[in-house]
């Protein structure tokens, strides 16, 4: 019999005894053989183990991949930008200013970064489509009617019927044709609002249509699409935060993605911001500013490190 | 465009096929590996996207092949157990982890069952079907038989042909 054949009813298990001794006969005659059937018996385990595989969207988990690097890539690019302006502005000290200035604006063309820890920054784009970046935020023009983008960003796209303008950020991508919506996009969450037209976003496999008024959310891994988004959610495009007997943890958040920091409150502190509310309007104040105002409100008490703040004490 | 920027566009297009092919390759394997320890599917495929993310953006063109599916391994074993260690979950968990030899064996298996689930392609349709059913689906011959209206004799004849091609199509 053909010891291919034999070997293919081995992995079926339909040998019988005699079977069996011919296989062992012709893995001794030599060590190719005996290679060749001990890979045979791992084919045999893996295949009788072939339920318990676990099988992933690998096309999704690739997307998220490569929008993941491309984050990592656009934030260490802010950081080496940054540095190459601050040394331009050091070497402008020595009567380089003029020529220096004209350098750095060329180099920097097709990466916007608000720097400013208090005002938003407006950019128009060749096309016609205005941006507004809220403090900490970046756009980085990848290509005609394409961006990436991570911190808060509200679009006013240009129309055009022939070409779609494009978003990427760190877990998606918006494609719209002319319209206007806000994205507030960090490594692992994101919030899309639409304020005018409608907006396709693609992500974790999925492909998702919002119209004027809805918003999808991401976090911890959830997404969650809503509608009735309030127009003051756009009101800090102006500079002013504006807020009306809001709940002071959804302020909190609020100012997390407007500021680009984090926030932190004490495991303890939970149940009493519960029942806190605020009414105010933060114009164009930094966020140690709006801190302070607030520690005026709420007898609030918190650290600051770097881009964190953890709250302490608080009081309603 | 300069010499020097396409060279930067050349290495980065061969950088992105090589992980690519690395992904293709190791990604489930991977994650069935972590899954194994962590007990569920997303935080497999997180920390796992996380090791791509590293390699990619810290990836040494010098390195070989087998280097970079060795420090793929390494690397997702250790960020498995910083997840264990930092969700502080009992230490079963974190028992679940055997002798590097074991798991190295462990992985080549999961490697294996991932390139016959990548051959099913090649199979004829009916023999593709009958062979989940069997493998995948855990029905046994009689029941594939009687949901398929045909023979166990001719169930037998397709799972043999699968194994004939995907015998040849893993050869090294």
């Amino acid at each position: 019999m053909n010891i291919n054949d034999l070997l293919s009813r081995y992995l079926n298990e339909s040998t019988d005894d005699k079977d069996a001794r011919l296989i062992t006969e012709w893995s001794n005659e030599s060590n190719e053989n005996l290679m060749e059937l001990q890979r045979i018996k791992q084919l045999k385990l893996a295949s009788d183990k072939l339920k318990e595989h676990k099988l992933t969207d690998k096309d999704a988990a690739w997307d998220s991949i490569q929008r993941k690097v491309k984050y990592n890539q656009h934030v260490k690019k802010r950081w080496y930008i940054a540095a190459a302006l601050g040394l331009v502005i050091l070497l402008s000290l020595g009567g380089y200013l003029i020529s220096s200035k004209s350098q750095s604006e060329s180099k920097a063309d097709m990466l916007y970064v608000n720097d400013s820890e208090t005002n938003v920054k407006n950019i128009r784009l060749e096309d016609g489509t205005h941006l507004t970046l809220s403090p900490q935020s970046s756009v980085e023009v990848l290509g005609d009617r394409h961006v990436f983008m991570s911190g808060k960003v509200f679009f006013d796209v240009e129309k055009s019927l022939f070409k779609k303008f494009k978003v990427d950020f760190a877990n998606g991508a918006v494609v719209v044709l002319g319209t206007s919506f806000q994205i507030f996009a960090s490594e692992n969450d994101f919030e899309i609002a639409v304020a005018s037209g409608m907006i396709q976003y693609d992500g974790f496999g999925k492909r998702i249509v919002l119209a004027k008024g809805e918003s999808l959310i991401m976090t911890e891994g959830d997404l969650v699409k809503a509608d009735h988004v309030n127009e003051s959610s756009y009101g800090w495009r102006s500079g002013n935060l504006v807020y009306r007997a809001s709940p002071l943890m959804k302020v909190l958040k609020d100012l997390e993605k407007h500021y680009g920091i984090n926030i932190s409150i004490e495991n303890e502190l939970f149940d009493k911001i519960d029942n806190c509310k605020l009414t105010t309007e933060f114009n164009n104040l930094s966020i140690h500013q709006v801190m302070d105002e607030l520690s005026g409100l709420f007898s609030l008490k918190y650290k600051v490190v770097q881009k964190n703040i953890n709250i302490t004490n608080i009081k309603c | 465009m300069s010499d020097q920027d396409s060279k930067k566009i050349g290495i980065e297009q061969d950088r992105t096929k090589l992980i690519e092919a690395l992904f293709k390759n190791y990604y489930n394997p991977l994650c069935n590996f972590v899954y194994r320890r962590v007990g569920n599917l997303t935080d497999a495929e997180d920390i796992v996207q996380e090791i791509f993310c590293s390699l990619w953006l810290n990836y040494n063109l010098d390195l070989t092949a087998s280097s970079i599916v060795n420090w793929l391994f390494v690397a997702t074993k250790n960020k498995t157990i910083d997840f264990l260690r930092k969700k502080k979950l009992n230490n079963s968990l974190l028992l679940n982890f055997s002798s590097d030899l074991l798991e190295i064996e462990e992985f080549e298996m999961d490697i294996m069952k991932e390139r016959i689930i990548e051959s099913l392609d090649l199979l004829p349709d009916k023999c593709k079907k009958v062979f989940r059913m069997a493998k995948m689906e855990g029905l046994s011959y009689i029941e594939i038989a009687h949901k398929e209206d045909i023979s166990i004799k001719t169930v037998e004849g397709h799972i043999t042909k699968a194994f004939k091609i995907i015998r040849n199509a893993l050869k090294p």
